[in-house]
């Protein structure tokens, strides 16, 4: 099933606030695809990752900014499953951190092996300008897999 | 995956590849848009094949333009992740049962292992 236009279905919604393994769909220079695996929080209707401003993703979506990301759960969970996002990434201004650091309610979805401290470390890295945040705005939406 | 230190060698990559059974498959639409699908995988005798539902995009891209990747990755946790992405080009091979079998020819991998160096984040 696939829904276009702004409206993203309610169990896609459901599926992004509980899972945050990302693949990153962006395309090389020679023009074929590349995939990156990546975190990616839900929030606010948008998909955000941060990465480092010098990596070829980040050169990559600043050439062709169309990206496709294909967030999923374990390979191993009961039922495998996913939701496939497609739209354009923008890359926020230098220093700019998560939109929920500042404001709102951070995702809920967990993220493997993170803790305090890592969280304290993206943050600075942030700030410096060495990595940056990338928000992914779906223009195109489909479930994949097995879903409740 | 650009970093050569933290590569896996040819004979962990084989064993990685051949431990996994799902794959991110990441293609082009007719408006060289990306795209992805997770999709079945088997490696077997150093060949890659995957298999998907023969309704979806990734099939209907691949008969138009056969440049593939192929990625598996494993994130127990951060200091822990493991990927390979197999670039390369699908050959189809099956049309069954509604899924599609393509191999990748002319493959070539690129892969990290974080657990090789400790990453600053």
């Amino acid at each position: 099933m696939t829904y276009v236009a702004g409206v993203i279905p309610p169990a896609a919604e459901e599926f992004l606030h509980g899972h945050t393994r990302t693949f990153l769909v962006t395309v090389r220079p020679d023009g074929a695809p590349t995939c990156h695996p990546m975190v990616g929080m839900y929030h606010g209707g948008a998909l955000y990752m941060t990465t480092y401003r010098k990596s070829a993703k980040v050169r990559n979506l600043a050439r062709e900014p169309r990206v496709a990301c294909v967030v999923v759960t374990a390979d191993d969970a009961p039922r495998f499953g996913g939701v496939v996002l497609r739209g354009r990434a923008e890359l926020l201004p230098p220093g700019a951190t998560m939109p929920w650091s500042t404001r709102g309610a951070a995702p809920t979805a967990r993220v493997p092996g993170a803790d305090a401290d890592l969280g304290r470390a993206v943050a600075a890295k942030l700030a410096e300008g060495k990595r940056v945040v990338v928000r992914v705005v779906p223009e195109e939406v489909r479930l994949v897999g097995e879903h409740a | 995956m650009p970093r050569p230190r933290i590569a896996m060698t040819p004979a962990e990559t084989a064993e990685f590849l051949a431990s996994k059974r799902i794959a991110i498959v990441a293609t082009l639409d007719a408006d060289g848009a990306p795209d992805g699908e997770p999709a079945e995988l088997s490696c077997a005798g150093g060949v890659l094949t995957f298999r998907l539902p023969a309704s979806g995009p990734t099939h209907r891209n691949l008969l138009r333009d056969p440049r593939v990747v192929c990625t598996v990755e494993e994130f127990p946790s951060y200091t822990e992740i493991r990927g390979v992405s197999v670039h390369g080009r699908a050959a189809p091979v099956e049309l069954r049962s509604g899924h599609a079998t393509f191999r990748v020819d002319e493959p070539r991998t690129e892969s990290f292992d974080f657990r090789k160096v400790r990453p600053e984040p």
